[in-house]
């Protein structure tokens, strides 16, 4: 569709490589609104595996946006690598542009009740975000387990919609793509190689 | 209620003013009938008028609702799982970051002259070194962009800091995170992190 936004070129719409690149980027940007004012929160989610895609989650007891986990409909997105491309980061002469590698995943969002799905749900958290290397793990007895558990409402997401935004000078040739990659990987957070690592394993290039 | 905690909250503002100036990419969020936009741009400060300088490609749908309405652009800098192995085991595990929101209204730039002065404001601020050359050898090419985007600009009219950094922990646990967070930061933005430290 000619005109289109954002152009099909930069987009994304597989739920199975765009969850697997959420379980990479891990950090939502949670996005609400009530009565014409919009709340942000920064939030850990983990994907669930299931039938449908789900994101699961937990907020701060105290933020505004805990009171707003009633089936509405949310926005997460997950910010991955972003550079500012220059001139002098293609091969040939093009103009200089923003690249990013981003997911937005929206649908109703509803709390989780009850401390013995949200004590399951901060290990499991626990467990995925911490990897193979931590020795610590979350116990189900500790004391301090009731208190935390008391201070966080847990939620999920059922997500209906799922796009990646990945601008990444697919609409350039092969040569320049390559080399706008490498200049992004230069200018980007250790921990984004395994998002080009999944760029490049999905063949997202031309 | 107190939510987010003092000790997670920047009000300086000279701190969050250089915080969007390192930053600079940021996610734009526009209501519409059809819920709130969200487009990923970045934008320039204006400190003396207050207001972000941006653009938006013109068949986004946002570029047809800058009409004084209010939106949110939110300035996403280094964030970091944050280990209980740095605390010897005895901790829960949470995640640290440098978040920037500003609030404001949104007003189309009208005026080619104008829009391209923001280009090459953009272009000079990203940079490094002399982009005079750059800018009149390209001009033509450049000029040609102007038919595909729209300048936007959004006052500042609210400024919030989230600075999720450790700060209500003992100190020496402050500067470990604090490395940790360095570790998972561009290399772009750690000359501006570095002001942050402990």
């Amino acid at each position: 569709m000619p005109g289109s936004y954002p152009p099909a070129h930069h987009s994304e719409h597989s739920p199975e490589k765009l969850l697997h690149l959420i379980g990479i980027l891990r950090l939502a940007t949670l996005i609400s609104v009530h009565d014409g004012e919009s709340s942000v929160s920064f939030v850990p989610m983990l994907v669930e595996h299931g039938e449908a895609p789900v994101l699961t989650g937990h907020l701060d007891a105290a933020n505004p946006q805990a009171a707003l986990l009633d089936g509405r409909r949310m926005q997460a997105v997950f910010h991955g690598p972003q550079a500012y491309i220059s001139p002098d980061d293609y091969l040939s002469r093009q103009l200089p542009t923003w690249n990013y590698a981003h997911v937005v995943a929206s649908g109703p969002v509803e709390e989780i009740p009850g401390d013995d799905a949200k004590r399951a749900l901060l290990i499991r958290m626990s467990e995925t975000f911490g990897g193979a290397s931590q020795v610590f793990s979350l116990d189900y007895a500790d004391p301090r387990m009731a208190g935390m558990l008391g201070g966080i409402r847990a939620f999920c997401m059922r997500v209906d919609r799922l796009v990646g935004r990945l601008k990444l000078s697919q609409d350039k040739n092969r040569d320049d793509a390559q080399s706008v990659l490498a200049a992004m990987k230069r200018k980007s957070a250790a921990r984004e190689t395994a998002v080009f690592r999944w760029i490049e394993d999905e063949e997202m290039l031309p | 209620m107190n939510y987010p905690p003092p000790y997670h909250t920047e009000t300086g503002e000279a701190r969050l003013f250089a915080a969007i100036d390192a930053i600079r990419q940021a996610t734009l969020l526009v209501p519409s009938d059809g819920g709130l936009l969200v487009a990923f741009t970045p934008f320039l400060l204006d400190r003396e008028r207050r207001v972000l300088r941006g653009h938006v490609a013109r068949r986004n749908p946002q570029a047809d609702l800058f009409d004084g309405r209010e939106v949110e652009v939110i300035f996403h800098g280094p964030h970091a799982y944050i280990s209980p192995q740095l605390n010897g085991n005895d901790d829960v595990p949470t995640w640290n970051y440098v978040n920037v929101h500003v609030t404001g209204r949104a007003v189309r730039v009208e005026g080619e002259a104008k829009t391209w002065q923001f280009l090459c404001d953009m272009i000079r601020a990203m940079e490094k070194g002399n982009t005079a050359a750059y800018l009149a050898s390209q001009e033509r090419k450049l000029r040609k962009l102007l038919n595909g985007i729209v300048a936007l600009e959004v006052t500042v009219d609210r400024l919030r800091g989230r600075f999720k950094l450790g700060r209500n922990d003992p100190e020496p646990l402050q500067e470990r995170t604090f490395q940790a967070l360095r570790a998972e930061t561009p290399p772009s933005l750690r000359a501006w992190l570095d002001t942050l430290a402990p």
